[in-house]
């Protein structure tokens, strides 16, 4: 990495962000390097100032905070000897994804995707997937804002070729 | 190198501004953009009938969720399907199994629609039917002996005829239709020396033959395709 740490100082080096909305947030450089996109950005970079701001295009200002924490706690747990019990990360991840909208949902999959953290992006799409679990095709669009392009035989047409797969779902 | 990252940061800037011009287009870029990576991770932890229904949201969708439809179905499937017993033999329309990964899913799909064609002979006869192995349906075609070709042979010049292999007389045997239950269904086939078609629907009293245009050509091949009947015939010799 490009970091040639310079042992002048001590206290933690901070990277500032970009978001899209033009908000800037200053982030310790372990923490803002857990994102790829970050992290490509300096690397092998040796001229890219620490000081330089890194735009994050996809990612509003509203989901830097949560997902700057989930990074935080996410490295503190794969750091910690003994590792973490179970129950703590999955209380963790719980309040995490409580009080989100699927909309909200969905913006954060498009902005780790971007940031290019596959942990991060794993731990969302599974939390949609869980959302969209044995849901009707309709709440399926509505979840993820989809026009149906299909004309009505067409779908009926598909419907009829799978008729099994749509019966007992959950209430939307 | 510092100039040439202000510029990258720049084009960005501008890009984003076009992205977000009206929110409206925004929100289609996720409809329009979703990448099919994110899609398919999304698909990969949902069952098989999630991905089915993932498949009726839109047009691009559908395209993306077959090619993993395939995919879950042929390589990643943990556990095999149990298939469960029919009560209504010959008159079911679906079949139930039984899927140990879903936490216990029954699945009911249609009957797949395939047939083998068996011959059985005795002494005197050779009757061939369409069989469906899995609802254990048996169509009974007409008599062998009513096709020309076949009455010579066994009569005349191969008294042990009825004792070999079906597969040296039926060169070819298609059908018009999947549902070879259904009235409407045509069996088209070519026999060992016979000339032109034979055709009948299951069930028949007796094979009908078509002749061919052309005397001297022999018919090599047939298929259905669209309700329409294609016969290939062998050139003059």
């Amino acid at each position: 990495m490009a970091s040639s740490s310079s042992s002048s100082s001590t206290q933690v080096k901070k990277i500032t962000l970009k978001a899209a909305d033009g908000k800037h947030f200053e982030v310790e450089e372990p923490v803002a390097m857990e994102m790829e996109t970050v992290k490509s950005f300096f690397v092998g970079n040796e001229d890219a100032m620490k000081d330089m701001v890194v735009p994050l295009l996809n990612v509003s200002s509203e989901h830097m905070p949560a997902i700057l924490d989930f990074y935080r706690n996410h490295s503190e747990f794969r750091k910690r000897t003994p590792p973490p019990p179970a129950e703590e990360v999955k209380a963790f991840n719980e309040a995490f994804l409580e009080n989100k909208s699927d909309e909200q949902l969905m913006e954060m999959i498009m902005a780790a995707n971007f940031l290019n953290t596959k942990e991060l992006l794993n731990f969302l799409t599974e939390a949609a997937a869980n959302r969209i679990k044995n849901k009707s095709v309709e709440y399926v669009r509505a979840f993820f804002g989809i026009e149906n392009d299909f004309t009505p035989e067409e779908e009926a047409r598909i419907r009829a070729e799978n008729e099994w797969a749509f019966d007992g779902l959950d209430e939307d | 190198m510092q100039s040439v990252l202000l510029l990258v940061q720049n084009m960005m800037v501008r890009w984003k501004k076009k992205m977000n011009k009206d929110d409206d287009h925004s929100r289609r870029l996720w409809d329009e953009l979703l990448p099919t990576d994110i899609l398919e991770s999304i698909m990969e932890r949902l069952n098989l009938s999630d991905c089915v229904r993932l498949s009726v949201v839109c047009k691009s969708w559908r395209s993306s969720a077959s090619l993993h439809l395939n995919k879950k179905i042929i390589y990643n499937s943990p556990c095999s399907w149990l298939l469960l017993p029919h009560h209504q033999t010959g008159t079911a329309k679906y079949l139930k199994f039984f899927d140990f990964s879903g936490a216990g899913i029954f699945y009911d799909l249609p009957l797949p629609k395939c047939w083998l064609v068996i011959g059985s002979s005795n002494d005197s006869t050779l009757t061939l039917f369409l069989f469906n192995p899995i609802s254990g349906i048996q169509l009974p075609l007409p008599p062998l002996q009513t096709v020309p070709s076949c009455r010579h042979h066994a009569i005349q010049q191969c008294p042990e005829f009825f004792g070999h292999d079906i597969t040296e007389f039926a060169w070819k045997i298609e059908l018009s239709s999947s549902d070879a239950s259904s009235s409407s269904c045509v069996v088209a086939a070519i026999f060992y020396e016979q000339e032109g078609l034979a055709l009948c629907r299951p069930r028949d009293k007796s094979w009908t033959i078509f002749p061919q245009v052309d005397k001297d050509q022999g018919c090599v091949d047939v298929l259905f395709s669209n309700g329409m009947l294609h016969a290939l015939e062998d050139l003059p010799r």
